[in-house]
């Protein structure tokens, strides 16, 4: 059973303990909360998923996704207990990549496997030529050689998940991977991520798109500090459910619910320096 | 061609300047990458007063000197890092403005050193000794060995800290050896080239690098051949028009930088365009 | 006790010191409040060692060394913001590069420069005993530029320095306030450079600034006790170097430095200068990091 998370910033990967859960769930979560200081980010939020299951989390800004994700990835310390059988991949938002960094597109997926091979072994061969058929797979195989800063922001978000691919985990998390991106870019990922999750791994996918999530998603969890629902679209997303969540926000037209969207303005973070 | 480099006391300095511009190549890399710079030159500030009471003291001598002082700045930063309000750099500009405080009022009371304070914070040909050389070795080995341990984390928690860290590369573990590098190399190369002018010899050629290179195993061979070029080229400067190294060194760096620049705009057809409007 | 304290004042060198050193401060102390919120010690730092250049080539061409900084303080602005613009470079790298070769160019310059030479020490640590008529009058312009800009823009600067973004939505034009605010701070450091020298700048440019920090809470008192802070180091080092035999920058910049470990070690015993601080909401536009 894997323990509570230590110290945010360099936890052990590979979390492939055996549990006492059903064998059939690749992650369980039980009374987990998270706490940054005097607030409450995530509280006694529990849920277990099957092997093979695409599981999207929803929720308005500040519900506490990406602090789910931290605590499940174990670099946010948490109580409760956290099991996850196999190794993690992750695919963190777009805006935390260097964009100015000396790399290709085959540099950033080969970057992949360094975990898979142990920090200290240099990929050979067979490591980029996995990284070039993955790059296909996300239909970037001819930008290979592309400088990681020249390609779009689609592109580039193709690059990050073919690089989770290259991890080899068997749990795929993803923060919002899907937003800002265009629609041929995103179709090529939701088709990736259908494809493992039919090779039997579990996804998870923090995503604020709720008819996406609808239309993609087998599960919905849907929280807000808590969780609120944890299930298939119908039985998530009803107006009272989601009322609870996003408080207030919801408008009823003629008994179909329409959200006011809060949650799509992102400021970027201010340029440090002081000279723009 | 040679000439500048036949006296034994010119070689010592080639063969130190060469050693050293390995590590300082390698680590120069992740100093413009990380936003290093202005770390590596308040290191080598804060190193003066340890070398002056080093010179005055000979049983300790400069390098211990320069070691002692570049760890007490590392802890006197540290300290007040975790201050947000004081964020941006201001403390560290308070203490290295303090490491030449001190080492300048006790070359004025009770350090009497018969080394000029120029070569203190420049360097100088003639202070380069076999021990330097020999340190010279020792630090490039070392860090070669090191960043060869550390070199996939470092590529890894630079490009994109959020994947690296869960993905098990010890982000802030590699943080703190890089910083420890970078303040061996700087307190070896401080013979050479001064407390002054060290942070020239990490900075410059990397950045000279990244404007050539695209990728990051050419960047840092780049890197290194560039600084390993500039200081052949500075030393010979240095003794044939009698400056200091660190300062020829580093403003011939500045040169190398600027042509690298310039064939870039060209290349780019910045010029053409620029004259066409 | 009258005696030790009217001593220095008997000097006529020392009378200009005092002075030279008073207006100085304050103006630093001043400005230094600016450099502190925008996270800009670093170009403070490099303007400080690339004026160095200007000022020996204003030498060889035979005008104004003062003009020959602030030529170079605005070439270094300029080659920083150009740099930088690169999206490959941060303002960390294009200063990381500039500080050394323009100041190894000036340091390199000023020992093939035979009048020079000798002065190297005076341009590094500075010779405020060697304060001319001439100085004061440039110090006294200085800070009468400065009080009038600040009088005319001050409420601007602040707000661009904490909201950038409402700034501009209010219809200030923020690239121009910068541009005004480097060009002070270029003055600044020129004018200091006679005071305390070029390495020691950073110590009156952010000692009295980091010190006000810690203990006021809004910017105008926080610029103010940073201006008397700085006065008061300032007249306190003078005298110290009076009676010690050190020099008059090293002396400043030593009280400076002992006053920022003394508040700072105060705020922590007492507790309360941290745990308050993490509930405030940190300005926007706070440079982070190093």
């Amino acid at each position: 059973m894997a323990s509570p998370s230590g110290s945010s910033g360099d936890p052990s990967p590979d979390q492939s303990e055996a549990s006492p859960d059903p064998p059939e769930a690749a992650l369980a979560v039980d009374r987990v909360s998270v706490a940054y200081g005097d607030r409450v980010a995530l509280e006694e939020v529990s849920f277990q998923l099957k092997g093979g299951t695409f599981a999207g989390v929803l929720g308005p800004n500040g519900a506490g996704k990406t602090t789910l994700l931290r605590a499940l990835l174990g670099t946010v310390p948490a109580t409760g207990t956290i099991a996850l059988r196999g190794r993690t991949a992750y695919v963190p938002q777009l805006t935390t990549v260097s964009e100015s960094f000396p790399v290709d597109a085959l540099g950033v997926v080969v970057m992949g496997r360094y975990p898979r091979l142990g920090w200290r072994r240099r990929p050979g061969p067979g490591d980029r030529r996995l990284a070039g058929e993955l790059l296909d797979q996300v239909g970037l195989g001819d930008r290979a050689r592309s400088p990681f800063g020249s390609l779009s922001g689609g592109q580039r978000q193709r690059v990050l998940v073919a690089r989770a691919l290259a991890q080899e985990g068997e749990v795929l998390l993803l923060d919002e991977p899907l937003t800002g991106i265009d629609a041929p870019s995103q179709a090529t990922i939701l088709r990736v991520i259908r494809a493992e999750c039919a090779a039997g791994r579990t996804v998870v996918m923090t995503t604020h798109d709720l008819a996406q999530a609808a239309r993609e998603c087998d599960r919905l969890l849907l929280l807000n500090r808590t969780l609120i629902a944890d299930g298939a679209a119908q039985e998530v997303l009803r107006a009272e459910v989601l009322g609870r969540a996003y408080e207030a926000e919801v408008l009823l037209l003629d008994g179909q619910a329409a959200l006011i969207d809060e949650g799509a303005h992102h400021h970027p973070p201010a340029k440090p320096g002081g000279l723009r | 061609m040679f000439e500048p480099f036949s006296a034994p006391y010119m070689q010592s300095a080639l063969l130190a300047g060469l050693l050293i511009a390995v590590p300082c190549g390698l680590l120069g890399v992740w100093v413009v990458m990380r936003g290093l710079a202005f770390f590596s030159h308040a290191v080598g500030v804060a190193t003066f007063p340890g070398v002056v009471v080093g010179l005055a003291v000979p049983a300790i001598g400069p390098f211990a000197g320069s070691m002692a002082a570049a760890g007490a700045f590392g802890v006197a930063v540290s300290s007040v890092e975790t201050d947000h309000r004081l964020h941006g750099g201001a403390v560290t500009g308070l203490v290295l403005a303090t490491a030449m405080a001190v080492g300048a009022v006790l070359l004025t009371t009770v350090a009497r050193v018969s080394t000029p304070v120029e070569t203190v914070l420049f360097g100088s040909l003639l202070g380069i000794s076999d021990a330097d050389v020999a340190r010279c070795a020792i630090v490039a080995v070392t860090a070669l060995g090191a960043l060869a341990v550390l070199w996939t984390r470092l590529e890894a928690s630079t490009f994109d800290r959020a994947w690296a860290a869960p993905a098990g590369a010890r982000a802030s573990r590699t943080d703190g050896l890089l910083l420890i590098l970078i303040g061996f190399t700087v307190v070896t190369a401080l013979p050479a080239v001064g407390s002054l002018m060290v942070s020239g010899l990490l900075v410059i050629p990397a950045a000279t690098a990244r404007l050539l290179c695209e990728r990051l195993a050419t960047m840092s061979a780049c890197a290194v051949t560039l600084c390993a070029s500039e200081v052949v080229i500075g030393l010979a400067a240095a003794r044939e028009l009698d400056v200091a190294p660190g300062a020829s060194i580093a403003a011939l760096g500045g040169l190398g930088f600027a042509l690298a620049a310039a064939a870039g705009a060209v290349r780019s057809g910045w010029v053409r365009r620029t004259v066409a409007t | 006790m009258l005696d030790w304290l009217a001593d220095p004042w008997t000097s006529a060198l020392m009378r200009r010191a005092f002075l030279e050193a008073a207006l100085v401060a304050g103006l630093c102390g001043v400005l230094g409040c600016f450099v502190l919120v925008r996270g800009l010690a670093f170009l403070g730092e490099a303007i400080a060692h690339t004026v160095v250049l200007g000022v020996v080539l204003a030498f060889l061409a035979g005008v104004p060394a003062a003009a020959g900084g602030a030529v170079l303080a605005v070439v270094t602005v300029l080659l920083t913001s150009a740099i930088e613009k690169d999206p490959r470079f941060s303002v960390d790298t294009a200063m990381g590069v500039l500080l050394p070769s323009l100041f190894g160019a000036g340091v390199a310059l000023i020992a093939l420069t035979d009048g020079y030479r000798s002065s190297l020490a005076d341009v590094l640590f500075g010779a405020i005993l060697a304060t001319t008529q001439a100085d004061l009058a440039f110090a006294v312009a200085a800070c009468v530029l400065t009080a009038l800009l600040l009088a005319l823009t001050g409420k601007e600067l602040v707000l661009v320095a904490f909201d950038r973004t409402v700034a501009q939505a209010m219809g200030y034009r923020a690239g121009l306030l910068d541009l005004l605010l480097l060009g002070v701070v270029a003055l600044t450091v020129v004018v200091s450079l006679r005071a305390v020298g070029n390495v020691l700048l950073a110590g009156l440019l952010l000692g009295p600034p980091v010190t006000a920090r810690l203990l006021c809470r809004t910017f105008w008192t926080m610029a103010a006790s940073s201006a008397g802070l700085g006065v008061g180091a300032a007249v306190a080092g003078l005298y110290l170097s009076w009676y010690v035999e050190i020099g008059g920058g090293p002396a400043i910049v030593l009280i400076l430095a002992s006053m920022f470990t003394l508040v700072a070690m105060a705020k922590r015993l007492t507790g309360g200068g941290r745990a308050g601080e993490r509930h405030n909401a940190s300005p926007a536009g706070y440079a982070p990091g190093l």
